[in-house]
């Protein structure tokens, strides 16, 4: 439903803004929440960086 | 039979003879049944009692009566016995699916509380391995077309159903072994809540399952060596995805982590959880993911409620009360005898927000109130009901069960007519749509789904009965 002769004329001129911004608002909190999952995995999961590395040194390593 | 039905029975048409003549009509199936079953026996009594006093040329006769008469009598209470069994099946049918729907709502809060958790967007952008989703169009909602699959062995041309299976079944033993260890690591990384591990499946048990899922495919199950991990929460469970990539990641075959997105649907029943797939020694693994709070709700049988769902169907109707439609007046009092019976030994006023069992006894035979026009008998439960889930810890005053109670306790508040009581109720309704709403709002969640559900559900103005009742499947003989 439009609300605004402006609005009209946004439709015609950008019929998929609406779905464009939805699609960013989306894609700006999932950059939000990989954030977060980043400070949490420091916090409680700090061992999944030390086990990366024992896979890098097995690979290295040629094990 | 008839002895035991009695006294209940007598209780509840006493207290009818002093509620009036209409509430009494209102009764009137039940006091005839039970009428009817009591005079049989007095006739019986005073029939024998005249013939044994009769002169010795009667006493031929009334042996020869009285042997009609006792099998008469037997076959009464044969009949009785068996109408009984089948009341009491009914009963406890009835008040499992309660049980099923009320568990399925624990499962929708518990995951719209998860949703809010802040890792939650970044888990449900990401994608499975392998995951086709969930297909609406097939029964049980999995796939058919399968990606991962047994490996097809040129031996298995030759074998019957029966011993593919117990091949398969065979190799699940020799990978057990090493699927324990794969679990044990990674618990001992993440510190997991719970871990179990087989039984392997039973060859018979994979046949059927083969048959009512993938067209007879046993190559499909791919379960047959499986086990379960049971993580606190999402961040937990990421960590697990990212462990299990690094340590084995070319043996991961399947990711299926449709079920805890929010665009897709739970499965049958409302449960939602991560199946990791591997590959270990030519044999395809199972690795359960549960999520600590969805997993608490029924723990290990949860299992069994998903069963029940996909046999009864019951995700075709959000109201437990819509299973008694179409039942006769007569059934419907009988059954409401039987949850007398079963809720006599904790009366109403000495329940405690504890006593989940009887609660539920209680809930179920509000449901029969009410499509029986019991209304305030209905209101008195319901308002008990509610003043016990408001006290318990665990739900409080604006639980979604809590407010399915003031549900229909405002529609039996209407129905007597107490309208400014039965607006206060819908209030209440109303309120928690819109707290939802908001909650939804500042959260930004994705949970419109639920929301969607949560209207139809909950506000009464929108309710309608499903239209595909039919599919709700009853066993055999039962009501």
């Amino acid at each position: 439903m439009m609300s605004a002769p402006t609005e009209a004329l946004e439709m015609i001129m950008d019929p998929n803004k609406k779905e464009r911004e939805e699609e960013e608002h989306v894609k700006k909190e999932v950059r939000a929440s990989k954030k977060q999952w980043r400070k949490i995995r420091q916090e409680r999961f700090q061992f999944l960086d030390s086990n990366m590395d024992t896979l890098g040194d097995e690979k290295k390593d040629g094990r | 039979m008839m002895l035991s039905l009695s006294p209940v029975t007598f209780a509840i048409l006493y207290f009818y003879q002093h509620k009036g003549k209409d509430t009494e009509d209102q009764y009137l199936n039940l006091a005839k049944y039970s009428n009817r079953l009591i005079r049989a026996g007095k006739l019986d009594k005073k029939k024998s009692n005249r013939h044994s006093s009769a002169g010795a040329a009667g006493i031929y006769t009334s042996i020869e009566l009285q042997h009609a008469q006792d099998g008469e009598e037997k076959e009464a209470l044969e009949s009785i016995a068996k109408r009984r069994a089948v009341i009491k099946d009914s009963w406890d049918f009835y008040r499992m699916i309660c049980s099923l729907l009320r568990d399925k709502h624990k499962y929708d809060e518990v995951f719209r509380k998860m949703q809010l958790d802040p890792v939650y967007p970044y888990l449900n952008s990401m994608t499975g391995l392998n995951d086709p989703g969930d297909d609406q169009s097939s029964p049980n909602r999995e796939n058919v077309d399968k990606a991962v699959m047994q490996k097809d062995l040129p031996q298995y041309i030759r074998m019957t159903k029966l011993e593919m299976a117990k091949d398969l079944c065979r190799k699940a033993e020799e990978t057990m072994p090493s699927l324990v260890e794969i679990c044990k690591a990674l618990a001992g990384s993440l510190g997991i809540e719970e871990v179990g591990v087989g039984p392997v499946k039973d060859p018979r048990t994979a046949i059927k399952k083969a048959d009512a899922k993938y067209n007879g495919d046993l190559l499909k199950c791919t379960d047959y060596c499986r086990s379960l991990l049971v993580v606190k929460d999402f961040p937990s469970l990421l960590a697990l995805l990212e462990l299990a990539r690094d340590s084995f990641g070319p043996l991961i075959r399947r990711v299926k982590m449709s079920s805890l997105k929010s665009d897709q649907n739970p499965k049958p029943g409302g449960y939602r959880d991560c199946i990791i797939n591997l590959e270990l020694k030519d044999h395809i693994c199972e690795i359960q993911v549960h999520l600590w709070p969805m997993w608490s709700v029924c723990g290990i049988d949860g299992f069994r409620h998903y069963r029940h769902c996909v046999e009864y169907n019951t995700d075709s109707f959000p109201d437990p009360f819509d299973s008694l439609d179409g039942l006769d007046r007569k059934t419907r009092a009988e059954l409401i005898v039987m949850a007398e019976e079963a809720v006599v030994g904790t009366p109403l006023e000495n329940l405690e927000w504890y006593h989940e069992k009887h609660i539920l006894d209680y809930f179920a035979e509000v449901g029969l109130f009410l499509k029986h026009g019991l209304d305030v008998w209905a209101e008195t439960t319901l308002k008990q009901l509610i003043r016990l889930r408001t006290e318990s810890p665990d739900i409080g005053p604006d639980h979604h069960e809590t407010i399915v109670l003031y549900k229909y306790l405002a529609q039996s508040l209407r129905k007597q007519g107490k309208r400014k009581e039965a607006e206060e109720a819908y209030e209440k309704v109303q309120e928690a749509g819109k707290h939802l709403q908001l909650l939804l709002w500042c959260n930004g969640c994705f949970v419109l789904q639920w929301l969607a559900h949560f209207i139809f559900y909950f506000v009464p103005q929108r309710i309608a009965a499903p239209k595909n009742l039919s599919k709700l499947r009853r066993p055999c003989g039962i009501i």
